[in-house]
């Protein structure tokens, strides 16, 4: 099993596929949600139906969430423990790089507008992070 | 933890990418155990010790700690 530039294990495909799949995913939720909210569609849904407004709020974590279901069957798969090890390490600076950013832009702009905007790029930062990291560690062990 | 990996695979005129294919992990994996930078598993280390033909202890040795 060969986890380099050009020989990427079916399952390591799979893997960056669904990381890849699940980014495109969350930024046209993402995008079509704003879409909806912001009037032009939504203009006429906007006053009838809150829970319009809720449900598409959810829309661009659902991705998310699937892949949070697959991860786990794709680290049962993987039996290169090393590989694993590299892939838990992305995952955990997937999660804090966001967390990090957010807590910053919290305490630095408040209830600024850029403020609010940032956790909803979440994921989006999660996914971007996890791989570049991945990709990042994958070449300091060639 | 060091190990002697390297003097073996040496012995033998094998690379990385090969003793990567015949343990059946990733090259990367043989770069980081080879430098030290990560310990193998119980049953990876059998496989590198049954590879070898030698006992784990003789390949894989415990780092002297500071008196």
């Amino acid at each position: 099993m060969l986890f380099c530039k050009n020989k990427v294990s079916p399952l390591q495909r799979r893997f960056v596929t669904l990381f890849g799949v699940t980014l495109l995913a969350t930024a046209l939720l993402f995008m079509l949600n704003v879409y909806f909210r912001e009037g032009r569609l939504g203009s006429s849904l906007h006053s009838s139906s809150q829970t319009l407004s809720h449900i598409f709020s959810m829309l661009p974590v659902i991705p998310f969430l699937g892949m949070m279901l697959l991860i786990p069957r794709y680290l049962g798969q993987e039996k290169d423990e090393f590989v694993r090890t590299l892939v838990l390490r992305a995952l955990l600076f997937g999660f804090a790089v966001p967390m990090v950013i957010d807590t910053v832009i919290g305490f630095l702009w408040g209830p600024a507008p850029l403020a609010y905007a940032m956790p909803m790029m979440n994921v989006d930062l999660f996914c971007v992070t996890a791989l570049f990291v991945l990709a990042y560690q994958v070449r300091r062990y060639q | 933890m060091t190990n002697r990996l390297r003097v073996l695979r040496a012995e033998r005129n094998w690379s990385q990418r090969d003793l990567a294919e015949r343990l059946g992990v990733s090259r990367q994996s043989i770069v980081a155990i080879e430098t030290g930078k990560f310990d193998p598993s119980l049953p990876l280390a059998f496989r590198i010790a049954r590879l070898f033909n030698s006992p784990i202890e003789s390949i894989f040795l415990e780092e002297e700690t500071g008196k």
